[in-house]
């Protein structure tokens, strides 16, 4: 009788669900923490949109598997979650690299040869506008001012403002962030390894 | 400080009307003509079109739509100023910019609202310079089509299929220009089909695609009837032409449905039009059954009968409760008075047992003591057996109101479900046929806080045999966590009103009439704060109850036509063979019977052994009054008529009793009290001592949900080819989780085993199937999981092999 319940079951569901659109495996940790929010944070429904950027925050934008997950956790149908997520900008259903590069494209940025500094990063990454580099290291976006015009042009990666770029600051900062991403994921190789021997 | 009457001002006349209420609402009282296109009495105001915008000119405002404000104390309105007016008309000219304008060939012309609003309001010529979005159109669901570019996007398909279905299969996507109504990631519509949607559409953006057609609207003949699919009794409003139905809708306001019907109310009228139709009289001769005029036939019949009578034998008759009060009291006097037997009946249908068997030694009679009124206001709604969604479909919208639109919950007590349980509070998944130990508990809880009405007629006897049935026991027995069971107990202790609602229908586990005794029992115990509402599946079940049809138990006659003491069987609407449960082995008892008269619309199994068969009108063919579940008479009006040669049961009972020569009514007094006192009177409750009950234990495995009934219900409504193929018979639904762990992926082919038997079905995963369940609509006996199924109210469990 136990599985008929309808209870905070042990094992995503997301990843059995039919028209999983994107084809990439999603980070299970995504729902758990989705699980963890709903049975941590009284309240239904109304909690939609801090746990969608809760989830957002984590994984950088939200697959479509796991809206509907969140759908059911909080008695939503997924259209009503897949809704509210189209409606507000900010959340993205299209995965966003580890950094995000924001060109600013404000109108000081802009006449400081703002499109240069896009053309370098497209070459660097080998991605257009709007896309993601294959190993979501790397995803490319322009933006409105970001409040840096002094530092124009001025491009934002992440959270971190770099300012007064030419194409080699640019290169050098690219740079930075790939060998950066390499230590990284070299530690974690590391401690999967030693997981794996236990 | 709502509900105070005030007086405000309407183009200068001073009204009176209560703070809180909607402006619009007053206005439309005053007989103003405020257009709305995004307004419907049925949801919560959205104020999304601004067509309804009147001034207000008492120093606050300027514009403000009328239907989302509350009317305020010193208000001042006015109605038809040049600025509401040109305001009107801006709005619509930006509405018309992204709709496209093909007037000329779309479905909906000159039954279109936006189409009269432009017409009224005249839309400015000159038009701002932007394309048109480009939306494709959604042609992929068996009957809606989906036209995003003619959609205006009033929400108010969106907010129906939400806020009164409680499905939320499309939604408001997206933002500004681009939004359009669609469903999850653009996927083709798989929903009730109930045609809310469609039916609200101001526009042609939601289209049935079976009602597409070139009639235009002002060439169709509009009339009004009632549903009888089921007991829910829904007001249609059909178009017509030449006779034929080419479109149902339902309007706001209109019956008890107040708009909402389902896919049968909706859809299912091919079966009306179905070649297979009956329409001449089949009589057997040299041992087939050949057409015959109605004058032979009903000879042939009066003669059986005459000559049965003579050998002293029994003359029986078994009616379908889909007949009308007046065709039901027809057959009553035929039968009894004429004919001089007792011997008449109804069918085994669970909501005849439930109320006969479990209502009637309680309450006193087969009746339900709540309606779906008190519904809408009790404060505890407690809902057995099974979803009303899928059986009942306008018991369903208006437990979802209650909840989406006045925030009361109601409580879900079930083991299959179709949807509702996300809106049950609390929702209570029980083991299969474990209701009755749930009423013990809550019996048992009830009387120990000293809630209950000690004076009933058997209460401490009744309270005594309730011992056993504890918290621990119920929560072992239900699989309900017992911390859930006693606040729930607890919840319906301080409640003021408490409805307990039982469903019936094919293939919901459990014994009704035990379920429906040991509620009717608690419910007599609660007093009268407690109402029960007993579901029964057909229209007129409780018509034909009161009308006394249901004299003898289906089991009785099949005995006595086994004995070979039945001469002459009458099966009025009534498929045994096809219908009824297999234990009670129709056939052999038919084939003892030595004449047996079967009027139907269709040649069905019982038909073919019968030896004669008269063609009997259906549904909206016929002409009468009934009883919906609540209680309520409804009024069916023939709007069409019954393919030539049939004819309504009615007039066939008076024809055969002419050449009986039996005088009948020639008037049959149907008004509320005539039918409610004929047979049976209310008295006191009684209570008596519960049964034992110790459930059978559930073999390993998945259980299997029958899911019967949302789109057909197995008798009549499968005769719809449009109804058959919305609930595909070669599926079975799994859930994700249990769909992973058998390693099954959508499509594949499986093999469902349960008890030495197997059925091939293919493979559907649905987030809505419950982990532990799998779902095989039920189709007709013979085809797919059905045969896995006995009688459908068994609980059956499978294993799933991957093939």
């Amino acid at each position: 009788m136990a599985e008929m319940r309808n209870e905070v079951t042990e094992e995503p569901a997301g990843s059995g669900l039919i028209d999983a659109q994107a084809p990439e495996e999603i980070d299970s940790e995504a729902y758990r923490i989705v699980d963890r929010y709903v049975s941590e944070q009284p309240g239904g429904q109304e909690q939609l949109i801090p746990l969608l950027h809760r989830v957002q925050e984590y994984l950088g934008y939200l697959p479509f598997p796991v809206q509907e997950y969140v759908a059911g956790k909080l008695g939503l149908s997924p259209v009503e979650v897949y809704a509210v997520v189209s409606f507000y900008h900010f959340f993205t259903t299209t995965p966003r690299g580890r950094y995000q590069l924001k060109v600013c494209m404000g109108t000081a940025c802009f006449v400081n040869n703002a499109q240069t500094i896009c053309d370098v990063l497209g070459d660097l990454s080998g991605i257009e506008l709007g896309g993601v580099t294959e190993d979501r290291l790397f995803s490319l976006e322009q933006v409105r001012c970001i409040g840096a015009c002094g530092l124009a042009p001025a491009l934002m990666v992440n959270d971190e403002a770099h300012g007064h770029l030419t194409p080699i600051t640019v290169r050098k900062i690219f740079r930075k962030l790939k060998s950066a991403a390499r230590k990284e994921k070299n530690s974690a190789g590391g401690e999967a390894d030693s997981e794996n021997k236990h | 400080m709502n509900g105070q009457l005030v007086t405000i001002t309407v183009n200068g006349q001073e009204v009176e009307a209560e703070t809180g209420t909607g402006l619009l609402d007053v206005l439309r009282g005053l007989d103003l003509d405020i257009p709305t296109l995004c307004h419907d009495d049925r949801l919560t105001p959205f104020g999304g079109c601004r067509l309804c915008v009147v001034e207000r000119k008492d120093g606050r405002g300027g514009l403000i739509p009328a239907c989302s404000t509350p009317v305020q104390r010193g208000m001042a309105i006015e109605t038809e100023t040049d600025e509401v007016i040109e305001s009107r008309r801006r709005n619509l000219q930006l509405l018309v910019l992204n709709h496209r304008m093909e007037c000329p060939v779309c479905e909906r012309s000159g039954d279109c609202r936006f189409q009269e609003l432009i017409y009224l309001y005249g839309v400015p010529e000159e038009q701002l310079l932007f394309e048109r979005v480009r939306h494709p159109r959604d042609e992929d669901s068996p009957v809606i089509v989906r036209d995003p570019e003619k959609c205006i996007l009033c929400g108010k398909c969106v907010r129906l299929c939400d806020e009164v279905q409680g499905v939320a299969e499309i939604g408001l996507v997206s933002r500004g220009l681009e939004a359009v109504v669609t469903t999850m990631l653009d996927r083709p519509l798989d929903c009730e089909f109930c045609g809310q949607c469609v039916n609200a559409c101001p526009v042609g953006a939601l289209i049935a695609k079976p009602y597409i057609n070139e009639i235009p609207a002002w060439l169709r003949e509009h009339r009004t009837t009632v549903c009888s699919c089921c007991s829910c009794g829904c007001e249609l409003d059909a178009e017509l032409y030449e006779g034929r139905i080419i479109r149902v809708t339902s309007s706001p306001g209109g019956g008890a449905n107040d708009g909402t019907l389902c896919a049968k109310g909706w859809l299912g009228w091919d079966i009306l039009s179905n070649p297979e139709r009956l329409t001449r009289p089949l009589v057997r001769k040299d041992g087939g059954l050949e057409e015959a005029s109605w004058a032979e036939a009903l000879a042939v019949v009066a003669d059986a009968a005459s000559k049965a009578r003579g050998e002293g034998r029994r003359i029986a008759a078994v009616a379908t409760p889909r007949l009308t009060n007046e065709d039901a009291l027809l057959l009553r006097h035929l039968v009894e008075d004429g004919l001089g037997s007792d011997w008449i009946g109804l069918g085994p249908e669970a909501g005849v047992r439930a109320l006969l068997e479990g209502v009637t030694p309680v309450l006193g009679g087969p009746f339900s003591t709540a309606s779906l009124q008190d519904l809408k206001e009790a404060d505890l709604v407690l809902v057995l057996r099974g979803d009303p969604g899928r059986t009942h479909p306008l018991a369903k919208n208006i437990l979802v109101r209650r909840h989406r639109q006045q925030d009361l919950p109601f409580a879900l007590a079930a083991t299959f479900t179709g949807g509702l349980e996300r809106h049950a509070r609390p929702f209570l998944r029980l083991a299969p046929g474990t209701e009755p130990a749930l009423m013990r508990f809550l019996g048992r809880e009830l009387a120990g806080q000293g809630v209950l009405d000690d004076t009933v007629e058997g209460y401490r006897e009744w309270n005594e045999s309730l011992e056993s049935y504890t918290g621990s026991w119920a929560a072992e027995v239900t699989g309900v966590p017992e911390e859930t069971l006693a606040q729930f107990a607890q919840s319906m202790a301080v409640a003021q009103k408490v409805v307990v609602v039982v469903v019936t229908g094919r293939g919901l586990p459990g014994d009704e009439a035990e379920t429906a005794r040991d509620a009717a029992s608690l419910v007599a115990a609660l007093g009268a704060k407690a109402g029960l509402l007993v579901l029964g599946e057909k229209a007129n079940l409780q018509g034909c109850l009161h009308a006394g049809l249901a004299h003898k138990s289906p089991q009785e006659m099949l005995r006595v036509a086994r004995e070979g003491d039945l001469g002459w069987l009458y099966l009025v609407g009534q498929d045994p063979v096809g219908a009824w449960p297999r234990s009670l082995s129709v056939r052999d008892a038919l084939k003892s019977a030595p004449f047996v008269v079967v009027q139907d619309a269709f040649l069905t199994g019982t038909a073919r052994l019968a030896d004669v068969v008269l063609p009997a009108a259906i549904l909206v063919e016929r002409q009468g009054t009934g009883i919906g579940s609540d209680g309520e008479i409804r009024r069916y009006t023939r709007i069409v008529e019954p393919p030539e040669g049939a004819l309504q049961d009615g007039v066939i009972i008076r024809g055969l009793a002419k050449r009986l020569g039996i005088e009948l009514p020639s008037e049959i007094d149907t008004t509320a009290a005539a039918i409610g006192l004929t047979k049976y009177e209310r008295r006191e409750a009684r209570l008596a001592p519960v049964g034992s009950m110790n459930p059978a234990p559930i073999a390993e495995g998945f259980l299997l949900d029958p899911s019967p009934q949302l789109f057909h219900s197995g008798s009549t409504t499968t005769r719809s080819s449009l109804l058959r193929g919305l609930a595909p018979g070669i599926t079975v639904w799994i859930a994700p989780a249990d769909a992973e762990a058998e390693g099954l992926c959508n499509g594949d082919a499986v093999r469902l085993v349960a008890e030495g038997r197997e059925v091939l079905l293919q493979a559907g995963i649905d987030r809505r199937v419950a982990p532990g369940t799998v779902v095989a609509p039920w189709q007709s006996r013979s085809d797919g999981a059905s045969r896995l199924i006995g009688e459908g109210d068994e609980v059956v469990t499978v294993q799933l092999r991957r093939s």
